[in-house]
């Protein structure tokens, strides 16, 4: 250690400073490019959320736009569109977050696995879908079920059924994203668990097996207590993320006829300000939008964090 | 340090197995297969389509395997300019793109791994509360306009360029898997920090380095949010832009298909039919790249999340 040996002596603040400068500057050095790089990036359109208590004029500035109060808020939460927008946010978080348990079920059926050969088989197939991108998952939605051509409806034809115009139907908008979503992340969600789950000690469960455990209480009492810490964390990391729905995949299976259930407000967002019939006088009431999705999920997240430190020691700070 | 996936170890069979072990291991093993089948039939059928001849794909008769290959669909892809200049860029964002992140990333997460830093936590949260809290779109495009990058090559590739959760990972690996005592004598032969940072940890950190390359590439990869928001200049594109605009928006026309048509109307259906299939060879030739490397790099990413998965 470097700085062992010396007493620590009574110095004011100024002079501490200096010279903990002196002795560290090399690694404060390394460090000083992301920090500038997040200031710009992260920090400097974090301030530039003000605009959303401003009426803001481009030609007048960050500054100079005259302040608006709430009057933003109140547009936003006073629109007809709003429990509509509010409520399709929620319910497709909601959905996706009840698909959480999936990737544990799966890790758990694959720690039952005893041949290592099928093991690593599986395990290589089912992390192949999270390195495709967004985009070519969503057009592979768009081509399988599309009403024409599709392959699913190939088969619902093959079956004697009418075909089904999957991405013209808002209520089958959630279940395309959301089980699209499974596909996609099932297999590399298992990593973390199995992980976990390697670090069971074969003697433990050996034991239980002598005692008459069979496999389904060694699951209940060995394997879900060993992963149980992980899944407090990765729970708390979803919560928070609930009403973050990310545009992404949301706009890429958007259409013009499953709007009414696919309308986010990240996309409701851009479809202000960005989109085809967006303009920049709503560039300050996007920002109170944005604003008030992003205290709600601090809200969500600071929520969960501080339950699951009292129920479980778990927390991520 | 970490376990790879192939490393778990298997059930010792000490025990006898008894009838209901049995039963337990075929439903098991039959429920698994179906998943994983469901999993891989959609990239399957991705690929017999590509090369399988218009008619016969589009018509649905293909489910298993085309009765007759066809390279067709490929060589319209290969006719298809866009895609390739849209290749070309995302080749270029992702490489220079992949060494922005590379050189933020690794140095700070090494300064952050020195528990004797003052001002280590601070640092540390000034990160962690970027993942919470975010200026959102427009504010974020008037700093980007004001900075005079939209509708340039270097939205791209400038950026915040660290995540908060890779430099936890890269720091959580400076301090495990470097032995201390490394440094430590590095420090009594009289060695600065940036010495032992570029002679020391960095040639002890191949397989960091390479998670956090592989976690930038594949992320610029699939990236066309930042294209879509900033750039039109299509000559500017990267590959996924593109690929939603012939997949998604199906802009038929850039694929040209009016000056292939002609009056014959067979000749025209076999064209319609060659669009079918055609989609299906350029998600083919979008995933390329990934589908070779990923045999090679699968076993850094898991890695990667087995680091992170470590508490730092």
């Amino acid at each position: 250690m470097v700085n062992t040996g010396t007493p620590r002596k009574k110095l004011d603040w100024r002079a501490d400073f200096m010279k903990r400068l002196r002795r560290y500057w090399q690694l404060y050095l390394l460090v000083l490019p992301p920090i500038i790089t997040t200031f710009i990036w992260h920090y400097i359109p974090l301030y530039g959320v003000v605009i959303a208590f401003k009426d803001y004029k481009p030609k007048l500035g960050i500054l100079g736009s005259p302040w608006y109060g709430f009057r933003h808020f109140e547009w936003f939460f006073n629109r007809p569109m709003f429990w509509q927008i509010l409520w399709n946010t929620v319910r497709i978080s909601l959905y996706s977050f009840c698909t959480f348990p999936c990737a544990i079920i799966f890790a758990l059926m694959i720690n039952e696995l005893t041949s290592a050969k099928f093991k690593k088989t599986v395990q290589m197939i089912s992390y192949m879908p999270h390195f495709i991108s967004t985009v070519v998952v969503c057009a592979m939605i768009h081509m399988f079920f599309n009403a024409s051509d599709g392959i699913v409806n190939n088969v619902i034809k093959l079956l004697g059924g009418e075909p089904v115009a999957f991405l013209y139907k808002p209520n089958v908008f959630d279940h395309l994203y959301v089980w699209s979503g499974v596909w996609q992340g099932l297999g590399w969600g298992t990593i973390i668990y199995l992980a976990n789950l390697a670090n069971v000690s074969p003697d433990l469960i050996e034991a239980a097996r002598l005692d008459g455990a069979n496999r389904m209480d060694i699951i209940r009492h060995i394997n879900i207590p060993t992963l149980m810490p992980t899944i407090v964390i990765m729970l708390i990391l979803r919560v928070g993320g609930i009403l973050g729905v990310g545009f992404e995949k949301v706009f890429l299976l958007q259409t013009q006829r499953n709007i009414s259930a696919s309308r986010v407000i990240s996309t409701y967002v851009y479809e202000l300000t960005l989109g085809a019939g967006g303009s920049t006088a709503y560039w300050d009431t996007s920002a109170a939008i944005g604003l008030f999705n992003t205290i709600i999920n601090l809200i969500l997240i600071i929520l969960t964090n501080t339950i699951a430190r009292k129920v479980s020691d778990v927390a991520l700070w | 340090m970490t376990k790879t996936s192939a490393k778990i170890p298997v059930r010792r069979n000490h025990i006898k197995r008894s009838r209901s072990d049995v039963v337990f291991d075929t439903i098991n093993i039959f429920i698994i297969t179906l998943i994983t089948l469901s999993m891989i039939y959609p990239m399957w059928y991705v690929l017999i389509v590509s090369f399988a001849t218009p008619e016969e794909a589009a018509l649905g008769r293909l489910y298993f395997w085309p009765s007759t290959f066809s390279v067709e669909a490929y060589q319209k892809v290969f006719e298809t300019r866009s895609i390739w200049i849209g290749y070309a860029n995302t080749i270029f964002y992702t490489v220079v793109h992949t060494l922005y992140v590379l050189l933020l990333t690794i140095p700070a997460a090494y300064s952050l791994s020195k528990k004797q830093l003052p001002g280590r936590v601070v640092i540390t949260w000034y990160f962690f509360i970027t993942m919470f809290l975010s200026g959102g779109l427009i504010p974020s495009y008037m700093l980007n306009k004001s900075l005079g990058i939209v509708n340039t090559r270097w939205i791209m590739i400038l950026g915040m360029g660290v995540g908060y959760s890779n430099l936890v990972i890269t720091r959580t690996f400076f301090q495990t898997s470097i032995p201390q005592e490394v440094y430590e004598s590095a420090y009594i032969d009289g060695a600065s920090e940036w010495q032992t940072f570029l002679r020391i940890a960095v040639p002890l950190s191949g397989a960091i380095i390479a998670v956090m390359a592989l976690y930038a590439a594949v992320g610029t990869w699939g990236s066309w949010y930042t294209a879509f928001i900033y750039i039109t200049d299509q000559t500017k594109w990267p590959l996924q832009l593109r690929l939603r605009q012939i997949l998604i928006e199906n802009q038929t026309q850039s694929l040209d298909i009016q000056q292939m048509t002609q009056e014959d109307i067979e000749m025209m259906q076999h064209q319609a039919f060659l669009m079918f299939t055609t989609k299906y060879a350029i998600i083919f030739i979008a995933c390329l790249p990934m589908l070779i490397l990923y045999p090679f790099v699968q076993k850094y990413f898991v890695k990667g999340v087995m680091i992170g998965s470590l508490k730092g």
